[in-house]
């Protein structure tokens, strides 16, 4: 293929996208570095990916800045642990033996002594820099406890904050005939879309299958994600949903479905 | 002057040229750029806004360690960047793992992503992109979300829509077409 050919064959748009097998990712890397007007092209057609993406930002949160820059500041300098250092004076000038051989046997035995002092002391603080690393791990750990309890009462808070504003629509699910005694709840904030779900009532699924809830818009039901904690009273956060008329959960195979299987509808609610 | 340095802008030059000496301050810069961009893929990919800030700060640090590797005659800094945060997001997706709470189900399979970027589809109305982004006819526009959010490869692409690959190869082109006229690109 010359660069013409391959400019009109939509390999570059593809190559861009980063949506090529193997082979044919190197083929393009190849005649881009013989073809300079195949550079040219690529360059807007990334240009064109770049504006599409910079058209749909979305800020993120400014602690996560402040995490990248404490983690490659960590990894630049390195932890490295200085090793203790053995001063060991051996400076003497050597005299004649014969006046010197009680001077020579004292400095040897402090000598002697000063390596295994030192000897000691090293052992000791390696035992230090162990018990140090356990309990580093520990924090570490209960950091990360700490932050799930965080982000879990975050959650809750957002979701009676949202209750709080009244924009929460309260959706009562009742079961239908397939499970007359079901009951669930969502709680639709039409303000910003978010959707929660309350289980009260639902059978156990069956190995391999799942509860799916749905969204009814104009009369085609919308993906609300899948679930199958079905513990009393816990709330599941769910997909987003812009428009819905009504909810409705069914028994779906693992996964979940792209349309939802109504002979194992279990229950719905119109709002 | 060489092809390089007539296709790349002075700017994205001196952010490369930042990035590989390892300057925090040019590093800086490319998050002020970026991040929001990639912000807004990662969300789109993964369920819950906690797992995308994972995924985010990730993503950024393996830039910063991979910074060696990024080789501009293969394609701009911000298309570079792009993988790397989408192959983040795909694995944080399908590796079912939510870390914060067990009660925040984790929908990670293929028909539920594909799912989701069709009522993403039918749900948006964000921003002023939709004014943009909306005078692309649906079918290109789900064609275009699948491979550049979801990480659709060209065959699954095939696969998915019944179509044969070069089929797949002309709609792209003509879907990035259209957002040249949309984004007035050269």
């Amino acid at each position: 293929m010359n660069s013409q050919e391959i400019i009109e064959s939509g390999l570059l748009e593809l190559y861009a996208l980063n949506a090529l097998g193997e082979k044919e990712k190197a083929d393009i890397e190849k005649a881009l570095s013989q073809y300079p007007a195949l550079q040219n092209e690529l360059r807007s057609i990334e240009l064109t990916l770049e504006k599409y993406a910079l058209s749909r930002e979305v800020a993120a949160p400014e602690h996560i800045k402040m995490n990248i820059f404490e983690e490659i500041n960590k990894t630049a300098s390195g932890k490295e642990i200085k090793s203790p250092q053995t001063h060991i004076n051996n400076t003497f000038k050597p005299e004649p033996y014969a006046r010197m051989k009680y001077f020579y046997a004292a400095i040897a035995v402090l000598l002697l002594t000063n390596i295994f002092s030192n000897l000691f002391l090293l052992d000791k603080i390696n035992k230090k820099d162990e018990e140090l690393i356990t309990l580093q791990k520990n924090f570490e750990v209960m950091t990360e406890d700490f932050d799930k309890v965080k982000q879990n009462i975050a959650f809750k808070d957002n979701f009676i904050e949202q209750l709080a504003t009244g924009e929460v629509v309260k959706v009562e699910m009742k079961g239908v005939e397939l499970s007359p005694d079901s009951k669930t709840l969502v709680y639709w904030n039409k303000n910003n879309n978010e959707v929660f779900l309350k289980v009260q009532n639902l059978p156990e699924p069956p190995s391999g299958k799942v509860y799916q809830l749905w969204a009814i818009a104009d009369g085609t039901p919308v993906d609300a994600g899948i679930f199958n904690n079905i513990e009393k009273d816990s709330l599941l956060k769910m997909k987003d949903i812009r428009n819905a008329q009504a909810f409705a959960i069914t028994l779906e195979p693992e996964g979940g479905s792209i349309n939802p299987t109504l002979e194992q509808m279990y229950v719905i609610g119109n709002i | 002057m060489t092809i390089t340095e007539k296709n790349i802008d002075t700017s994205e030059l001196e952010l490369i040229a930042g990035l590989r000496s390892y300057d925090q301050k040019v590093f800086s810069k490319i998050y002020d750029l970026y991040s929001a961009a990639l912000y807004g893929i990662i969300l789109r990919i993964v369920d819950s806004s906690a797992v995308a800030d994972d995924v985010l700060q990730e993503t950024f640090i393996k830039v910063w360690k991979n910074a060696g590797k990024y080789d501009e005659s293969k394609g701009r800094l911000f298309t570079w960047m792009v993988n790397i945060a989408r192959n983040s997001a795909i694995d944080n997706t399908r590796s079912k793992e939510v870390k914060h709470t067990s009660k925040i189900q984790n929908t990670s399979d293929d028909v539920s992503i594909m799912q989701e970027s069709h009522s993403y589809i039918v749900n948006t109305d964000t921003l002023d992109m939709s004014q943009h982004v909306n005078k692309l006819p649906p079918e290109q526009q789900k064609l275009i979300e699948l491979i550049y959010f979801n990480g659709y490869t060209q065959q699954e692409v095939s696969d998915e829509f019944g179509i044969p690959l070069g089929t797949v190869k002309t709609r792209v082109r003509n879907a990035i077409l259209e957002l040249k006229k949309i984004f007035k690109v050269n």
